[in-house]
Protein backbone atom coordinates (compact mmCIF):
# COMPACT_ATOMS: atom_id res chain seq x y z
CA UNK A 1 0.00 0.00 0.00
CA UNK A 2 1.32 3.43 -0.97
CA UNK A 3 1.38 6.52 1.09
CA UNK A 4 -1.43 7.82 -1.23
CA UNK A 5 -3.61 4.93 -0.28
CA UNK A 6 -5.43 3.63 2.21
CA UNK A 7 -6.87 0.23 2.38
CA UNK A 8 -10.81 -1.02 2.61
CA UNK A 9 -12.43 0.63 5.61
CA UNK A 10 -14.80 -1.92 7.16
CA UNK A 11 -17.73 0.48 7.89
CA UNK A 12 -21.62 -1.10 8.82
CA UNK A 13 -23.44 -0.75 5.26
CA UNK A 14 -26.34 2.10 5.67
CA UNK A 15 -29.33 2.27 3.79
CA UNK A 16 -32.57 4.27 3.72
CA UNK A 17 -36.05 2.99 4.57
CA UNK A 18 -37.45 1.05 2.19
CA UNK A 19 -40.75 3.51 2.08
CA UNK A 20 -38.57 7.10 2.20
CA UNK A 21 -36.12 5.26 -0.53
CA UNK A 22 -39.33 4.41 -2.62
CA UNK A 23 -40.54 8.28 -2.10
CA UNK A 24 -37.50 9.30 -3.54
CA UNK A 25 -37.38 7.47 -6.16
CA UNK A 26 -40.99 8.27 -7.37
CA UNK A 27 -40.61 12.04 -6.75
CA UNK A 28 -37.17 11.86 -9.01
CA UNK A 29 -38.69 10.08 -11.33
CA UNK A 30 -41.59 12.40 -12.10
CA UNK A 31 -39.21 15.43 -12.43
CA UNK A 32 -37.32 12.83 -14.80
CA UNK A 33 -36.28 14.92 -18.33
CA UNK A 34 -37.89 18.22 -17.13
CA UNK A 35 -35.19 20.16 -16.54
CA UNK A 36 -34.43 22.39 -13.70
CA UNK A 37 -37.73 23.99 -12.05
CA UNK A 38 -38.23 27.81 -13.62
CA UNK A 39 -38.45 29.13 -10.26
CA UNK A 40 -35.06 28.59 -9.70
CA UNK A 41 -34.30 31.80 -12.05
CA UNK A 42 -36.72 33.83 -10.31
CA UNK A 43 -34.28 34.86 -7.79
CA UNK A 44 -31.39 36.09 -9.83
CA UNK A 45 -33.54 37.98 -12.35
CA UNK A 46 -35.78 39.87 -9.81
CA UNK A 47 -31.75 40.62 -8.07
CA UNK A 48 -30.56 41.43 -11.92
CA UNK A 49 -33.89 44.00 -12.49
CA UNK A 50 -33.56 45.59 -8.90
CA UNK A 51 -29.54 46.40 -9.58
CA UNK A 52 -30.46 47.02 -13.04
CA UNK A 53 -33.06 49.70 -11.75
CA UNK A 54 -31.09 51.45 -8.75
CA UNK A 55 -28.09 52.05 -11.37
CA UNK A 56 -30.31 53.83 -13.69
CA UNK A 57 -31.72 56.12 -11.33
CA UNK A 58 -28.11 56.66 -9.51
CA UNK A 59 -27.20 57.63 -12.83
CA UNK A 60 -30.54 59.53 -13.82
CA UNK A 61 -29.81 61.46 -10.04
CA UNK A 62 -26.01 62.34 -10.96
CA UNK A 63 -26.78 63.46 -14.42
CA UNK A 64 -29.41 65.93 -13.01
CA UNK A 65 -27.16 66.86 -10.03
CA UNK A 66 -24.62 67.77 -12.76
CA UNK A 67 -26.45 69.47 -15.02
CA UNK A 68 -26.48 67.40 -18.27
CA UNK B 1 -19.76 0.03 -13.36
CA UNK B 2 -20.16 -2.27 -16.45
CA UNK B 3 -23.73 -1.01 -17.17
CA UNK B 4 -22.92 3.19 -16.96
CA UNK B 5 -23.00 3.27 -20.19
CA UNK B 6 -26.13 2.14 -20.81
CA UNK B 7 -27.71 4.07 -18.38
CA UNK B 8 -26.07 7.15 -18.88
CA UNK B 9 -27.65 6.63 -22.63
CA UNK B 10 -30.90 5.87 -20.54
CA UNK B 11 -30.71 9.09 -18.81
CA UNK B 12 -29.92 11.01 -21.91
CA UNK B 13 -33.16 9.61 -23.23
CA UNK B 14 -35.51 10.47 -19.86
CA UNK B 15 -35.57 7.12 -19.57
CA UNK B 16 -37.13 5.81 -16.25
CA UNK B 17 -35.74 2.25 -16.24
CA UNK B 18 -31.89 3.63 -16.44
CA UNK B 19 -32.90 5.87 -13.00
CA UNK B 20 -34.47 3.12 -11.33
CA UNK B 21 -31.39 1.25 -12.51
CA UNK B 22 -28.30 4.15 -11.03
CA UNK B 23 -30.92 4.62 -8.12
CA UNK B 24 -30.28 0.58 -7.17
CA UNK B 25 -26.92 1.37 -7.81
CA UNK B 26 -25.57 4.23 -6.05
CA UNK B 27 -28.67 5.30 -3.07
CA UNK B 28 -26.63 3.46 -0.30
CA UNK B 29 -23.68 4.54 -1.55
CA UNK B 30 -24.53 8.34 -1.78
CA UNK B 31 -27.07 7.86 1.65
CA UNK B 32 -23.57 6.41 3.64
CA UNK B 33 -21.47 9.35 2.40
CA UNK B 34 -24.32 11.81 3.13
CA UNK B 35 -24.57 10.26 6.41
CA UNK B 36 -20.92 9.93 7.52
CA UNK B 37 -20.44 13.75 6.53
CA UNK B 38 -23.33 15.69 8.13
CA UNK B 39 -23.87 12.95 10.72
CA UNK B 40 -27.36 13.21 10.50
CA UNK B 41 -29.67 10.83 9.30
CA UNK B 42 -32.51 12.98 8.39
CA UNK B 43 -30.22 15.58 6.84
CA UNK B 44 -28.86 13.24 4.52
CA UNK B 45 -32.25 11.70 3.84
CA UNK B 46 -32.98 15.23 2.03
CA UNK B 47 -29.72 15.44 0.23
CA UNK B 48 -29.94 12.03 -1.10
CA UNK B 49 -33.11 13.49 -2.50
CA UNK B 50 -31.85 16.32 -3.79
CA UNK B 51 -28.87 14.63 -5.87
CA UNK B 52 -31.51 12.05 -7.56
CA UNK B 53 -33.68 14.64 -8.14
CA UNK B 54 -31.27 16.63 -10.06
CA UNK B 55 -29.73 13.61 -11.81
CA UNK B 56 -33.37 13.11 -13.05
CA UNK B 57 -33.35 17.51 -14.46
CA UNK B 58 -30.14 16.97 -15.84
CA UNK B 59 -30.36 13.33 -16.98
CA UNK B 60 -31.05 14.64 -20.78
CA UNK B 61 -27.59 16.96 -20.62
CA UNK B 62 -25.66 14.40 -19.55
CA UNK B 63 -22.64 13.95 -21.93
CA UNK B 64 -22.25 10.16 -23.21
CA UNK B 65 -18.64 9.62 -21.52
CA UNK B 66 -20.24 11.07 -17.95
CA UNK B 67 -19.04 8.41 -15.27
CA UNK B 68 -22.16 8.63 -12.91
CA UNK B 69 -20.75 7.67 -9.62
CA UNK B 70 -18.14 10.24 -10.05
CA UNK B 71 -21.07 13.08 -10.70
CA UNK B 72 -23.04 12.27 -8.39
CA UNK B 73 -20.34 12.08 -5.85
CA UNK B 74 -19.64 15.76 -7.25
CA UNK B 75 -23.57 16.55 -6.78
CA UNK B 76 -23.30 15.56 -3.21
CA UNK B 77 -20.18 16.95 -2.21
CA UNK B 78 -21.31 20.33 -3.29
CA UNK B 79 -24.53 19.76 -1.27
CA UNK B 80 -23.14 19.29 2.15
CA UNK B 81 -20.65 22.32 1.24
CA UNK B 82 -23.60 24.32 0.91
CA UNK B 83 -25.03 22.55 4.36
CA UNK B 84 -21.99 23.07 5.99
CA UNK B 85 -22.15 26.90 5.16
CA UNK B 86 -26.10 27.20 5.99
CA UNK B 87 -25.18 25.47 9.39
CA UNK B 88 -22.41 27.98 10.36
CA UNK B 89 -24.38 31.18 8.94
CA UNK B 90 -27.30 29.25 11.35
CA UNK B 91 -24.98 28.76 14.22
CA UNK B 92 -23.76 32.82 13.95
CA UNK B 93 -26.99 33.77 14.18
CA UNK B 94 -27.59 32.52 17.04
CA UNK B 95 -24.53 33.22 18.77
CA UNK B 96 -23.22 29.72 18.93
CA UNK B 97 -20.48 27.17 17.21
CA UNK B 98 -21.25 25.39 14.71
CA UNK B 99 -22.13 21.70 15.23
CA UNK B 100 -22.26 18.60 13.23
CA UNK B 101 -23.41 16.67 16.05
CA UNK B 102 -27.49 17.33 16.96
CA UNK B 103 -27.74 19.27 20.53
CA UNK B 104 -27.45 16.06 23.47
CA UNK B 105 -26.46 13.43 21.59
CA UNK B 106 -23.97 11.55 23.42
CA UNK B 107 -23.79 8.56 21.13
CA UNK B 108 -23.08 9.08 17.35
CA UNK B 109 -26.32 7.64 15.41
CA UNK B 110 -23.87 5.88 13.73
CA UNK B 111 -23.44 4.13 16.80
CA UNK B 112 -25.77 1.91 16.89
CA UNK B 113 -25.56 0.95 13.41
CA UNK B 114 -22.15 -0.43 13.96
CA UNK B 115 -22.13 -4.77 14.38
CA UNK B 116 -18.97 -4.86 15.64
CA UNK B 117 -16.58 -2.89 18.55
CA UNK B 118 -14.12 -1.78 15.31
CA UNK B 119 -16.70 -0.65 13.86
CA UNK B 120 -17.80 1.37 16.62
CA UNK B 121 -14.19 2.49 17.46
CA UNK B 122 -13.74 3.26 13.28
CA UNK B 123 -17.04 4.99 12.94
CA UNK B 124 -15.88 7.27 15.97
CA UNK B 125 -12.43 7.89 14.64
CA UNK B 126 -13.83 8.66 11.85
CA UNK B 127 -16.23 11.74 13.06
CA UNK B 128 -13.64 12.82 14.59
CA UNK B 129 -11.44 13.75 11.32
CA UNK B 130 -11.78 17.26 10.04
CA UNK B 131 -14.38 17.28 7.52
CA UNK B 132 -11.83 17.89 4.94
CA UNK B 133 -10.22 14.83 5.88
CA UNK B 134 -13.09 12.63 6.35
CA UNK B 135 -14.62 13.26 3.09
CA UNK B 136 -11.00 12.06 1.09
CA UNK B 137 -11.16 8.91 4.01
CA UNK B 138 -14.81 7.77 2.85
CA UNK B 139 -13.55 8.32 -1.11
CA UNK B 140 -11.15 6.44 -0.57
CA UNK B 141 -11.23 4.25 1.66
CA UNK B 142 -15.01 3.51 1.80
CA UNK B 143 -15.46 4.16 -2.35
CA UNK B 144 -12.67 2.86 -3.72
CA UNK B 145 -12.09 5.74 -5.69
CA UNK B 146 -8.49 6.42 -7.11
CA UNK B 147 -6.68 9.93 -5.63
CA UNK B 148 -7.32 11.09 -9.02
CA UNK B 149 -10.91 11.12 -9.21
CA UNK B 150 -11.33 11.89 -5.56
CA UNK B 151 -9.39 15.41 -6.86
CA UNK B 152 -12.00 15.70 -9.58
CA UNK B 153 -14.97 15.68 -7.27
CA UNK B 154 -13.43 17.64 -4.76
CA UNK B 155 -12.33 20.44 -6.99
CA UNK B 156 -8.94 19.83 -5.98
CA UNK B 157 -5.15 19.40 -7.51
CA UNK B 158 -4.20 15.69 -6.82
CA UNK B 159 -1.32 16.36 -4.98
CA UNK B 160 -3.66 17.79 -2.09
CA UNK B 161 -5.61 14.78 -1.89
CA UNK B 162 -2.74 12.87 -1.37
CA UNK B 163 -1.66 15.04 1.23
CA UNK B 164 -4.90 15.15 3.11
CA UNK B 165 -5.22 11.49 2.77
CA UNK B 166 -1.95 10.63 4.29
CA UNK B 167 -3.15 12.88 7.20
CA UNK B 168 -6.52 11.19 7.49
CA UNK B 169 -4.60 7.83 7.49
CA UNK B 170 -1.88 8.67 10.24
CA UNK B 171 -5.11 10.55 12.29
CA UNK B 172 -6.84 7.31 12.05
CA UNK B 173 -4.25 4.53 12.74
CA UNK B 174 -3.44 7.01 15.82
CA UNK B 175 -7.04 7.09 16.87
CA UNK B 176 -7.66 3.54 15.98
CA UNK B 177 -5.08 2.06 18.19
CA UNK B 178 -5.50 -1.90 19.02
CA UNK B 179 -8.28 -1.56 15.99
CA UNK B 180 -6.04 -0.67 13.45
CA UNK B 181 -6.42 -3.22 10.38
CA UNK B 182 -3.19 -5.51 10.06
CA UNK B 183 -2.53 -4.01 6.61
CA UNK B 184 -2.35 -0.61 7.99
CA UNK B 185 0.79 -1.52 10.29
CA UNK B 186 2.78 -3.90 7.45
CA UNK B 187 3.00 -1.05 5.43
CA UNK B 188 5.12 1.80 5.67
Amino acid sequence: MSSDDLPPLPLAPLDLDAARAAAIAARARAALGHGPPARRWLEPIAVAVFVVIVLAWAALKIASLLGL
Amino acid sequence: MDDEPAWTAGLRRGDAAAFDAVFAAYRRRIFAYLVRMTRRRDVAEDLVQDVFLRLAQHGTRLQPDTRLGAWLFTVAHRLVVSWTRAQGVRAQLAGDLPSHEPAGSARSPLDALADTEAQRALERALAALSPAHREVALLVGVEGLAPSEVAAILDLKPEAVRQRLARARAELAAALGDFTPAAWRTSA
